[in-house]
């Protein structure tokens, strides 16, 4: 540290000995540095006694410590630092508690309103992994084949995941039991997320105070525990890779800044342990495997080079990419990637500085030196080629194509339609950082300003984090968890820098002192702010306000305004943050809630209903046919082999299921029967208004399917001639054709007895004729229609067509019955030849 | 017919058993059964007369030969519960019940209540959703089972709903005239007039005999019952939990379930028969915190209404109510209708005050626990029940005392919350309870204070030596360069 402040002495805190901030004893003030200028810096001067000297005008008292500095208001006197520095570490630990308790306490909603239950899709898929790691054993989990995910093809889950988040909750199951604490896997995942967001408050504060004051450490981690933008992705039941990568981010990053400082090299270890975590943990470690090496590419470019940076960086790289090629679904990506070329490039500069250094120090000489530079120069150029080259030739992958999606927003739209149909990879719209983020977002910029006004390496990783994050966040909605950690914490750094300003009660001596220090070079920000003093003056406030006792902006006036705005902003945050949390990201979605007309709260269960209907009363083999979308959920609730789900790894699997969805019987049935299908379940939010359903997700299904039979499934057909998406009297025969169509709206309208079917969600009205299925035996539809299932038939037992079978039964009926139900009567229309 | 016949004739002479001494004369049996879904009640009146001074024990048949005990069985005289009743190995269930000393021409009348399970089966085994379901009760004794001659035997069956589909005929051997005549509901058999004893070396031909009978209720059953009872003295709390495997064994479902159907049903308020879309568990009025949820998490569809006590009501209510004992209600809506054939395993449980089920031996100071074999729920017959007692750590000299025979006794350790020697668990199974079973299982253990404070001490010192440990850590110097 020392060194560093020397290096800038114009930004150092002018500060007396006296005043020495008792909490920022890792700054040690040079004796050099002193000035007897007042005080205006962060520095507090609690430390100091103060006494009140009554005012000779009988106007407002005046307060002096006991250097007989002027003071803004008392201060307790006659504390020994040792007390202060006591009682300040005790009131951190309690702060730091208490923020920890409500980061876990605002992601609760979902548990209390709702149950303690898994949310959402992808989760579900973890939860099952994390059940087969605690029931079978870390050996069965590591070489897991489900054969009964993408059927039949099966997959290999050890090797297709990301184990961290697995481990990481299997583990806290396995210390809870050794201490004879039997809980529920169900509920170690799904308090793993608040549990972790605690963790990450407390990582936070760690990460900040390295940067600025442990003050600032204590507003970030306030910050992050309830700002929505990380609640978002980590409320309970939330049981995603997101949920512990945010805190071991933050972990890893502060270990690095630590290894950074102190150049120790068990500090590097500490990072490449974390960083190993991370990639065992989510998709998104590259993010750090770029981060670092990044800040130390730009401290070397800005002459920053030294041993301290060296050794961290050589101790993170070498164990933390070692640690990350154990991961096996990563293993030799880390050098055969491109994402992670840099980390390597860096590392190899790296060397070469260090040995050019080496020399430089053991052999003057000017001539060499210059042979030096230029050979480095060469060497960094030569394997650039070679990376280049390399790279061109196939043996070191060029970046993945969702890679690209991230510089072209558009290129996933053309090329990948199934992640282009993710909700959470479209860009970000604006309001969404504001929704996420609120004030953070305004304090941002001047946290990452008073980065650049100081300027040291840890503030220089500020800098980039926050510029890189900025644009991903901006690119994908997904991404805004990368920006919120540094999002609050440059705005807690601005944050106190502001608070410290106006709480300080130092005022400077006196009207003579203020010229002095005119005299005096000062710093531009302190110009400024002697402007403002003097130009305060003369407004000349009477009474409570008349700042006539102290001088202008040092009043307490002022000082009560700017801090009682502060104070208001918080205010506001704090309750943005809970409204935000309990009415956008607490709904599990797998459990639906709507208001009665009373008030009272009407649980819609339908999902559970009907994946526990498959899980009780059909075989244990019975192959379910649905949209990815619900794959997890299946596999997960009703324990039956599906044909896609949310791993999206095979496009034309899923292009099979859309075509089936979007053909007619005749198409869909030999796909059905190919794939052993028994149940097709399809969700249907019509009767509710439940606009999630799979007639709105239709579209895409067509278009994955047009993807690989173009000739077959074509867009098009499905739009009206005015190009509308009607699912009313105007839709097309190919859309009413369609397995999807037919399925969703099978004997809807039947039940409005006559009125006309209105369709909830489209807002259109579905005709009064009645759908015929023969391939297909309704064999159950939830509570509120919004899961409809259906068996698929064998083939006939005579060799007859389905259809033909149907106009058979329905003829047979109508013969015996005049009062044959309309749907036979269809039938009779369709296929009988002669009646 | 004459195979079996002979068969049956042989079988008691082959395993070597002799009827016993025909020093009774049954002079008058009344039967009642109560034919129902899944359990059939059967109240049967022996009116007996001795034939000779010091008759011995009467020999009392629960069952035909070759047919399995009834689920449930008690043999009362006057009302009140005969004790000594004992099991014999015979072909057919029977009973030796000591009737006391009888003289000669002494009568007595011993009345025999049995719970049969699972004699109806469903005819057609196969129902569409909204058909009616019929079962068919089936036996094969139309006559009381006896070892001794009967001079006049009666039997009633009674259907819960009045249309009878069928019924089976009785041969015209012992009667004078009409042998079944049907009242509504009720069929009346016999009276049947000198019947030899059915059972020994007999010549009467016991025919089978059948009704067929419509139910509107469905017929469920537990596959399995797994009761949990957590005793807690620091909780003072007694904490129930049941994981219940339920099935409908009515009629299985032909074809596919319609959702808009059963709406329709619904709403002209009459829910088909095989449909079981609701029941109610009567929980004791005590009970509280009750839960109900299944393997993929909470059901919402159930209602809870604690029960009151006299006490409760003196205690807390301004408004008066009636002061007496109210069941708590737990009303249990499955997540989806049960059909005929259909599934569904849950899990309900509740907590209770301990002080209602515990209480401690005053000389002794023993524990004597009474914990519920299972909850009675009418016309259920459970195949499997299991009743895993957990006593608190520290229980020590345990003794179990069950109110009927059960299957087996299993004593174990239990390990869970912060437990350090684990603790006491017993095991009781049974197979095949009815709502009868709903008997208390008494424990009685000794828990001394010392076993009290085991918990509170061993997480204490555990803290504390982690605390120690930790200050030793802080006051050491880990730096390699020592300066």
């Amino acid at each position: 540290m020392a060194p560093k402040t020397a290096k800038s002495p114009s930004k150092a805190r002018p500060s007396n000995p006296s005043q020495t901030n008792s909490f920022d004893t890792r700054t040690p003030i040079t004796p050099e540095l002193q000035t007897p200028s007042p005080p205006n810096g962060p520095s507090s001067s609690s430390s100091s006694a103060a006494h009140v000297v009554p005012s000779p005008g009988g106007g407002m008292p005046v307060f002096f410590d006991s250097k007989g500095n002027k003071l803004a208001y008392p201060v307790p006197n006659g504390l020994s630092p040792a007390a202060i520095n006591n009682t300040e570490s005790l009131l951190r630990f309690v702060i730091l508690a208490l923020i920890c308790g409500a980061a876990i306490g605002s992601r609760l909603f979902a548990v209390i309103r709702f149950e303690s239950v898994i949310h959402e899709f992808d989760p579900w898929f973890n939860f099952r992994a994390s059940k087969v790691l605690v029931n079978d054993g870390f050996y069965e989990f590591w070489n897991w084949f489900d054969p009964t995910a993408w059927y039949p093809l099966g997959r290999t889950v050890g090797t297709t995941l990301y184990p961290g988040l697995m481990v990481t909750s299997g583990l806290i199951w396995h210390a809870l039991r050794a201490i004879n604490m039997p809980v529920d896997i169900r509920n170690v995942c799904v308090m793993l997320a608040p549990g972790f967001a605690g963790l990450t408050a407390w990582s936070t504060y760690l990460f900040t105070a390295e940067m600025s004051t442990p003050s600032a450490g204590l507003l970030a981690a306030a910050f992050i525990a309830i700002a929505p933008g990380y609640i978002s992705r980590s409320v309970a039941g939330s049981y995603d890779n997101e949920a512990i990568a945010i805190f071991i981010l933050m972990a890893s990053f502060y270990s690095w800044i630590k290894a950074l400082k102190t150049g120790s090299s068990l500090w590097g270890m500490v990072t490449a342990l974390f960083y190993a975590w991370m990639v065992a943990a989510w998709g998104g470690y590259v993010f750090i495997t770029n981060m670092i090496p990044l800040h130390a590419f730009v401290l070397i470019l800005m002459g920053r080079f030294n041993n301290r940076l060296y050794t961290a960086y050589s101790s993170w790289y070498a164990i933390g990419t070692i640690a990350s090629m154990q991961v096996p679904f990563v293993e030799f990506l880390p050098i055969r990637t491109s994402e992670h070329m840099a980390a390597l490039g860096v590392f190899g500069l790296l060397q070469l500085i260090a040995f050019v250094e080496t020399v430089r120090r053991l052999v003057p000489g000017k001539q060499f030196q210059l042979l030096l530079r230029a050979f480095v120069v060469a060497v960094f150029v030569v394997s650039f080629a070679a990376l280049v080259v390399l790279t061109f030739s196939g043996w070191i992958a060029p970046f993945a194509g969702r890679f690209y999606s991230l510089w072209d927003t558009g290129y996933a739209k053309i090329h990948m339609p199934i992640i282009a149909s993710v909700s959470e990879h479209q860009p970000t719209a604006w309001p969404s950082f504001y929704f996420d983020l609120e004030m953070l977002i305004f304090f941002f910029p001047a946290g990452v300003y008073w980065c650049f006004k100081e300027l040291r390496d840890e503030q220089v990783f500020i800098i980039i984090y926050a510029v890189l994050s900025a644009y991903f966040a901006g690119v994908m909605v997904r991404l805004m968890l990368v920006i919120t950690p540094v999002v609050c914490v440059s705005a807690a750094i601005a944050f106190s820098k502001l608070l410290e300003a106006y709480i300080d009660p130092a005022i400077p001596s006196d009207a003579a002192d203020e010229s002095a220090v005119e005299d005096q070079p000062v710093s531009k920000s302190k110009a400024k702010k002697m402007a403002a003093a003097k130009q305060s003056q003369p407004f000349s406030f009477t009474g409570l306000l008349s700042g006539k006792s102290s001088s202008g902006i040092f009043a307490l006036d002022t000082r009560f305004a700017v801090v009682s705005t502060l104070v208001l902003f918080l205010f506001v945050f704090v309750h943005h943050c809970t409204w935000v949390t309990s009415s956008a990201y607490s709904s599990p979605s797998v459990v639906l809630a709507s208001r009665n007309q009373d008030g009272s709260q009407n649980i819609i269960d339908d999902f559970r209903e009907a994946y526990y209907w498959i899980r009780q009363n059909t075989p244990k083999d019975a192959v379910v046919m649905s949209w990815w979308d619900y794959g997890y959920q299946i596999a997960g609730m009703a324990d039956r082999p599906t044909l896609v789900d949310n791993n999206t790894w095979n496009n034309t699997h899923i292009a099979t299921v859309g075509k089936a969805m979007s053909s007619s019987e005749d198409v869909a049935y030999p796909i059905l029967r190919q794939h052993d299908v028994d149940y097709v379940l399809v969700i249907f939010g019509g009767l509710l208004g439940y606009s999630g359903d799979d007639i709105n997700k239709f579209l895409w299904m067509v278009r994955i399917a047009q993807g690989v039979w173009p000739d077959e499934v074509q867009e098009v057909n499905y739009f009206t001639q005015r190009g509308e998406y009607a699912v009313d009297d105007r839709a097309t025969p190919t859309m009413k054709n369609s397995l999807m169509y037919k399925m969703s709206y099978y004997r809807f309208p039947e039940l409005f007895g006559g009125h006309p079917a209105q369709d909830r969600v489209r807002g259109q009205t579905i005709p009064q004729q009645p759908i015929v299925l023969d391939t297909l035996d309704e064999a159950f539809t939830s509570e509120n229609w919004i899961v409809r299932i259906y068996k698929v038939k064998k083939e006939d037992a005579i060799g007859r067509e389905h259809r033909a079978v149907t106009a058979w039964n329905g003829g047979k009926k109508l013969g015996k019955s005049a009062s044959a139900s309309a749907s036979v009567g269809a039938g009779v229309k369709r296929g009988r030849p002669s009646m | 017919m004459l195979l079996p016949t002979l068969l049956l004739l042989i079988l008691p002479l082959a395993l070597g058993l002799s009827p016993p001494p025909q020093t009774f004369v049954n002079t008058a049996i009344a039967r009642t059964v109560e034919l129902g879904g899944a359990t059939t009640h059967v109240t049967t009146q022996y009116n007996i007369k001795a034939t000779a001074d010091g008759p011995g024990e009467y020999h009392l048949a629960l069952a035909g030969e070759g047919d399995e005990e009834p689920a449930w069985w008690e043999v009362a005289i006057g009302g009140k519960p005969v004790e000594g009743v004992t099991i014999l190995d015979d072909a057919a269930p029977t009973v030796s019940v000591p009737l006391g000393d009888l003289k000669r021409d002494g009568t007595i009348t011993l009345s025999l209540t049995q719970v049969l399970a699972h004699k109806s089966a469903p005819l057609p085994a196969e129902i569409e959703q909204r058909e009616p379901q019929f079962l068919v009760w089936k036996t094969n004794s139309t006559y009381v089972d006896s070892w001794y001659p009967s001079d006049v035997e009666r039997i009633k069956i009674r259907a819960p709903h009045p249309p009878l589909l069928s019924y089976g005929s009785v041969p015209t051997t012992y009667t004078r005239d009409s042998t079944v005549t049907k009242s509504g509901a009720s069929l009346t058999l016999g009276p049947f007039h000198s019947v030899p004893p059915t059972l020994g070396k007999t010549e009467v031909d016991q025919p089978p005999f059948s009704v067929h009978y419509e139910v509107k209720e469905p017929v469920i059953g537990y596959k399995t019952l797994r009761r949990s009872a957590e005793v807690s003295h620091w909780g003072a709390n007694l904490n129930i939990q049941d994981e219940i495997a339920l099935v409908n064994n009515g009629a299985k479902l032909k074809g596919h379930f319609s959702r808009l159907a059963h709406q329709q049903s619904r709403f002209h308020a009459s829910v088909p028969a095989q449909i079981l879309s609701e029941f109610t568990l009567r929980l004791p009025p005590t009970a509280h915190s009750a839960y109900y949820y299944d393997t993929i998490g909470n059901v919402s569809t159930s209602h809870f209404r604690q029960g009151t006590t006299p006490a409760q009501t003196a205690r807390s209510s301004r408004v008066r109510t009636s002061p007496r004992t109210v069941d708590g209600t737990l009303e249990l809506r499955p997540r989806y209708p049960l059909l005929g054939g259909w599934n569904y395993t849950f899990i309900v449980g509740w907590d209770m005050p301990l002080g209602d089920v515990l209480k401690s031996e005053s000389q002794t100071g023993r524990k004597i626990l009474g914990v519920p074999f299972m909850t009675p729920l009418k016309d259920v017959v459970v195949e499997d029940a299991e009743l895993k007692i957990i006593l608190p750590e520290g229980a020590s000299d345990v003794q179990i005392y069950t109110p009927f025979p059960v299957d087996s006794i299993d004593h174990s350790t239990h390990k869970t919350y912060l437990d350090t020697t684990g603790r006491y668990a017993v095991t009781i199974k049974k197979a095949h309870c009815t709502e009868n079973h709903a008997q208390n299982v008494y424990v009685t253990y000794s828990y001394p204070l010392s076993a009290q404070l085991q918990k509170p001490t061993a997480v204490a010192s555990v803290v504390g030596s982690l605390f120690l440990l930790g200050m030793g850590l802080r006051r050491v110097n880990y730096s390699i360069d020592k300066k």
